[in-house]
């Protein structure tokens, strides 16, 4: 039987990062991901690392965005010496775009409130009036319905699957061993300590296990005694040909890759485990697009895709260690790009001290009652 | 490489086109893609991200790699739209630029295509 120090199970960005963090601190460290079969968040999302808008009723939550974007930029550039793959991790501020009125009326109570609450702490918005969008998007037109946008300047974008393959070979590059099709279908609690991972490629055994697993979290969350609560939810998106540079910024549902493709969001639904597209959905979509930016009508549509994001019932994250089988630990969330930075870093300091660091305390699952 | 054979050349109509400003006479009713494979210089576009030159291929809308500009509008397959009198082409390079000077969607193809 292989056996490791920690075993991290789940391939998608929330273990990669705490896989990454982990194999830089001299441990045996194994990365057990699912097959392609899998429903991955990691694979189908918008990209954004992002800040605004965010937590509003949460400091804690705040904080921990403001601390894991403070942390992004050492950390693309040390996972790209690491890979030799850059992830593309921009960070030159982002929009967001009010179309119509009550747009921008709720819009600026919305970031007046998170000021409010936030006090000194974290990143501050502005709103860009509307000669200042004209001329930072020209040629582009905007239509005579936006108003105004908020900007932050802590706002960026990341191509997401450079992220996670940069995670995978850094892992790998840097002693860890990543085990492809390792799906976990049990974790059984060793008498004298460690976990036995029964998986579809034969047992794994670990001193310490980290529950990374997305949708399946609460299953083997389970199994250690940690309640973990966690449901799909969709969200789709339109790919459109690629085209020069035509958005200076990442938006609120735009955004447009390093390569020139358009990316048109979003929707958030609730139909469980289903990840496919709908037209009326993608309808809206285009429509929206179309309400802020004419032009875009002038691109092809090559592609349409959905994902299903993690959400626990208060859409914050789940940061659990178990106290009926200690060295067993579990997370998930939704912003699992965003807090990339941030798990790189804590995941590791939290598991090798024992204790975790205050800035993940308030996301325990104790909230969610038992 | 590419020539017509005698009997499809024979007694056919032709009209003319531009690729990358330079006017080319061109059998009426073909494809787009056979005119540039005819042309002598049957690349018709370079990739974006790697800009390596591609040309057509399969000939039946299926490979995007005859990519073209028609009329100032990019991302055509040539592959799947005949020639028309006066039709101005140019090779792509990388990804197209879609013309923002107007709201107008892309038409007069229309009726040429396949």
């Amino acid at each position: 039987m292989k056996r490791y120090d920690i075993a991290v199970v789940g391939g998608g960005v929330v273990g990669l990062a705490s896989a990454y963090g982990l194999v830089q601190q001299q441990l045996k460290v194994a990365l057990l991901d699912e097959s392609d079969v899998a429903f991955r968040a990691s694979r189908s999302n918008f990209g954004l690392v992002w800040f605004q808008g965010k937590g509003l009723g949460n400091l804690a939550y705040v904080r921990l965005l403001a601390q894991s974007i403070s942390k992004w930029p050492a950390f693309a550039s040390q996972l790209r010496d690491h890979s030799g793959i850059d992830p593309n991790y921009r960070r030159r501020g982002g929009l967001n775009l009010c179309v119509g009125e009550i747009a921008a009326q709720r819009r600026r109570a919305h970031i007046e409130a998170l000021h409010r609450q936030q006090g000194d702490e974290g990143y501050r918005c502005e709103f860009l009036d509307r000669p200042q969008l004209e001329r930072l998007f020209h040629p582009l037109r905007l239509s005579e319905e936006v108003l105004t946008a908020s900007y932050c300047e802590a706002d960026g974008h990341v191509n997401p699957l450079y992220l996670g393959l940069a995670l995978q070979k850094s892992i790998t590059e840097l002693g860890g061993h990543y085990l492809g099709g390792y799906t976990v279908r049990d974790v059984k609690p060793v008498a004298g300590g460690g976990f036995e991972l029964r998986t579809d490629r034969g047992t794994v055994g670990c001193e310490r296990v980290v529950l990374a697993a997305g949708l399946g979290l609460s299953e083997l969350a389970r199994k250690v005694g940690i309640n973990a609560p966690v449901r799909p939810e969709r969200g789709q998106i339109i790919v459109t040909q690629r085209a020069q540079p035509l958005f200076p910024l990442p938006m609120n549902g735009f955004r447009q890759t390093e390569e020139g493709s358009v990316m048109l969001g979003y929707s958030k639904e609730d139909v469980g485990l289903d990840d496919s597209t709908e037209v009326p959905v993608l309808a809206r979509i285009a429509n929206n697009a179309l309400k802020a930016f004419p032009q875009l009508s002038a691109l092809r549509v090559v592609r349409t895709w959905a994902g299903l994001r993690t959400q626990s019932p208060d859409l914050y994250p789940i940061y659990a260690a178990s106290s009926e089988c200690p060295g067993a630990y579990a997370l998930a969330c939704h912003s699992g790009i965003t807090l990339t930075a941030a798990h790189a870093c804590l995941v590791p300091q939290w598991i090798l001290s024992g204790c975790m660091p205050d800035v993940m305390g308030a996301f325990g699952p104790e909230r969610f009652g038992v | 490489m590419f020539r017509y054979i005698d009997a499809a050349r024979h007694g056919a109509r032709l009209v003319t086109i531009t690729i990358d400003g330079v006017a080319t006479t061109v059998r009426a009713g073909e494809t787009l893609a056979a005119a540039l494979l005819q042309s002598g210089r049957p690349d018709s576009r370079t990739t974006a991200v790697s800009h390596q030159p591609r040309g057509p291929f399969c000939m039946m809308g299926i490979c995007f790699d005859c990519l073209v500009s028609i009329d100032g509008w990019p991302n055509q397959q040539a592959c799947m739209i005949r020639v028309r009198e006066g039709m101005r082409v140019e090779r792509q390079e990388g990804c197209g630029c879609i013309p923002l000077g107007t709201d107008a969607l892309p038409g007069g193809n229309d009726e040429a295509s396949l």
